[in-house]
């Protein structure tokens, strides 16, 4: 029996859901900062209408719906997915002012692909783009990537009962620390012990390209961010082509892999538990994945003539496969290069390597190596057992922290969320194909969505029809929340239209 | 059994009000952009014209499969002709190895190196006809260009790449088109062995948005007041 929500369930929602808009408030005021420094004054001011909006709404329900009850896993759920689906509005407010937007579902989507670190744009004219609201875009990814409810959780909580289903409803299921804050705190600590190397690491291997210092700078701050938190924006439209830098494109694969592996990984490799990061099932199954799949794109390469140059080849094709795996979607060559040089393997493998995605609870999109490997582990234990004798009990197991039994209620979870991403990349590529693509550019560019990556082969345009864009936009939301949330939230909604008291 | 109990009049009012808030500031938002000022100077440049019949002399898009011996193996030693930038991404592979001639705008950053540098030259509207989009707010899609490398000191002729506060200057290059140019890892690239300046930059003017100023400025006051508000209220509890 569906059972109404009731008055006091909605206000806890409507309580938290404004504390994240309020913390995008907070988040605007960054670029908001750097305009006033640059003196872009249409900036500051469109900017500061986003921040107030937020900081109006957000404060606006800490007085009127002000609650101290706890949150339980409904709430829990509700109040991510709402605020996933509300937070992009008051970020694409100061995008749409811009001016490079044809509409606001274009800003939108901009907003949403940003905060779901997926990389795919309808930003017109990007290469004349104003300095703050570069910032703000790639801004975007890493407040995504680390979680927009991570920083409600690091700044505004007061107990980790509270918001501990927030953290889980965010795809994020791997806590470092059994206190839902500290890990929380610790994931940014990492990202800003990150944010400090990669940057200064970017910004020598710009020197070295050829950027003068303060760009160097600027490129080496906006790039970071996009790349360790797997997101995709870059400055300019040429994205990491731009740089022509083998330098430069080595140190952004590095931060790309660093984004791709899980906040709980990074903690085994903070400690200098190296080798307990060795033999993490989940780490090796993405290393597998992703040797076999670069294998494939650069015989595919080969095959198809794309590259007579070794060298070329292989830079071309570990960068793009790594970039895909990690759901990253930095781009060294036009996005027509897919379709019109690579060939057929080679963009097969890349759309592989985007559905796949990298390790559970870290920035990355995709159906996460963990599931991957647990899956697999599944069909070869089943076929173990049919050519087992009937008394033999046949187990699988692996290990992640410790030893673990493979259970057939993870096999079940696993192939589910397997399965629905599927359904998620297919059903995209068919409203796609709906609106005239052929399946083989729909099925990439779907993937990319469904996935969070953000590498194009040119079917997004700001041309599209609103349908397309809006699946697309619900594919970003969909992968990057892994469906539970967003599933929770349509129950709730039935729920509050024919539920009973 | 449970039955379905009515929903109060007093929640229809609440969402009703709410729905017409949000109607009010998503119209105060269209308002605001519709506000913004254009200054708009001339930016279409003399000698970039007919941009849409560039190609004569390439007449197959055709991609030549490995293993088959290419028509022409070497490059052609005269000018094919002004080519575009989507029509080379378009079709790389049949302009490999031909000399061209190229126009478009620096964007962006000079990347010096030793013997040359490397620049992004854009082809697309913006560059060329229209200018920068925030001048003028007539959307012609997304940008295009294509990378050239600027042999010796051919840089030194950009004094003002293209960016926020500048359509920058517009180089004419002549030079080969190479589909995977080996000194830049594969990627395709015009190598120009002669440039010159076809429109020096243009600076873009950014008037102000007064209302958008004003409405910025009153809800920035009315935030920092629930922000104060919230604060005093946050103590009594």
């Amino acid at each position: 029996m569906l059972i109404r929500p009731e008055r006091d369930d909605l206000r806890l929602i409507a309580f938290y859901v404004g504390k994240v808009i309020y913390g995008i408030g907070l988040l605007l005021l960054i670029p908001l900062v750097y305009a006033l420094v640059l003196a872009e004054w249409n900036d500051v001011t469109a900017l500061a209408v986003g921040a107030s909006l937020a900081i109006i709404i957000g404060r606006l329900t800490e007085v009127r719906l002000y609650t101290n009850h706890a949150l339980d896993w409904s709430h829990g759920m509700v109040t991510v997915a709402l605020a996933w689906l509300l937070g992009p509005v008051f970020l694409a407010i100061p995008l749409y002012l811009t001016d490079h937007y044809a509409g606001f579902t274009d800003a939108f989507f901009d907003a949403m692909s940003g905060l779901t670190t997926s990389g795919l744009a309808l930003i017109q004219d990007l290469d004349h783009l104003s300095d703050a609201m570069q910032v703000l875009r790639h801004l975007s990814h890493f407040a995504g990537g680390q979680g927009i409810i991570i920083v409600v959780l690091t700044v505004f909580a007061s107990s980790a009962a509270q918001v501990g289903t927030l953290y889980v409803g965010e795809g994020r299921d791997d806590r470092i620390v059994p206190n839902v804050i500290r890990t929380a705190r610790f994931i940014y600590l990492v990202a800003l012990t990150y944010l400090v190397v990669g940057t200064t690491a970017l910004f020598l291997a710009g020197l070295h390209a050829g950027l003068r210092p303060g760009r160097a700078l600027f490129h080496g701050v906006n790039i970071f961010m996009a790349a360790f938190d797997t997101g995709g924006f870059a400055p300019y439209s040429s994205s990491i082509g731009y740089y022509h830098s083998a330098v430069f494109e080595a140190v952004v694969i590095v931060l790309m892999v660093a984004g791709g592996l899980s906040f709980g990984m990074h903690f085994q490799l903070w400690r200098g538990r190296n080798a307990e990061a060795a033999r993490d099932f989940e780490l090796r199954t993405l290393a597998t994945t992703f040797s076999a799949i670069t294998l494939l794109v650069l015989i595919g390469l080969g095959r198809s003539g794309a590259y007579t140059d070794a060298g070329a080849l292989f830079r071309k094709g570990v960068f793009t496969a790594v970039s895909a795996h990690t759901g990253t979607g930095f781009a060294v060559n036009a996005s027509t290069a897919f379709a019109n040089d690579w060939g057929l393997i080679a963009p097969a493998m890349i759309v592989i390597a985007m559905a796949l995605g990298a390790m559970a609870s870290s920035t990355a999109g995709g159906m996460k190596a963990i599931r991957v490997g647990i899956a697999a582990k599944a069909v070869l234990r089943d076929i173990r057992r049919v050519i087992a004798p009937d008394s033999a009990v046949v187990l699988a197991s692996y290990h992640q922290k410790f030893r673990r039994i493979v259970t057939d209620a993870q096999v079940r979870a696993a192939i589910t969320i397997l399965v629905l991403y599927l359904l998620l990349y297919l059903g995209g590529a068919l409203v796609a194909v709906y609106y005239g693509y052929s399946f083989d550019k729909a099925m990439f560019e779907s993937t990319s969505a469904g996935a969070n990556v953000g590498l194009s082969i040119g079917v997004l345009s700001p041309d599209n029809p609103l349908p397309l864009k809006w699946t697309f936009i619900l594919q970003m939301y969909l992968g990057r929340l892994e469906f539970m949330a967003a599933f929770a939230l349509i129950g709730y909604g039935v729920a509050m239209v024919r539920g009973k008291l | 059994m449970t039955t379905r109990p009515s929903i109060h009049p007093r929640t229809y009012v609440q969402w009703i009000i709410a729905l017409g808030v949000v109607l009010v500031v998503a119209a105060l938002i269209a308002q605001l952009r519709a506000a913004k000022p254009h200054e708009t100077p001339e930016f279409l440049v003399e000698g970039a014209e007919n941009v849409d019949d560039p190609d004569a002399g390439i007449v197959s898009c055709e991609r030549t499969l490995p293993g088959v011996p290419k028509e022409e193996d070497e490059p052609d030693a005269e000018l094919l002709g002004r080519v575009t930038s989507s029509r080379v991404l378009e079709c790389p592979d049949a302009f490999d190895g031909h000399l061209v001639t190229y126009i478009g705008e620096v964007i962006g950053d000079v990347l010096q190196r030793d013997d040359g540098a490397w620049v992004l030259l854009n082809d697309d509207p913006y560059a060329l006809e229209v200018g920068p989009l925030a001048s003028h707010g007539e959307f012609r899609g997304y940008n295009s260009g294509l990378a050239v490398w600027l042999e010796g000191d051919l840089a030194d002729l950009v004094d003002q790449p293209g960016g926020p506060d500048w359509r920058g200057d517009v180089l004419l290059v002549e030079g080969a088109v190479l589909r995977t140019d080996p000194e830049d890892g594969g990627g395709l690239t015009i190598r120009a062995s002669d440039a010159k300046v076809l429109a020096e930059a243009v600076p873009l003017s950014h008037p102000v948005n007064r209302p958008q100023a004003v409405a910025a400025g009153l809800l920035s006051l009315t935030a920092l007041g629930l922000v104060v508000f919230e604060r005093m209220a946050a103590r009594r509890r």
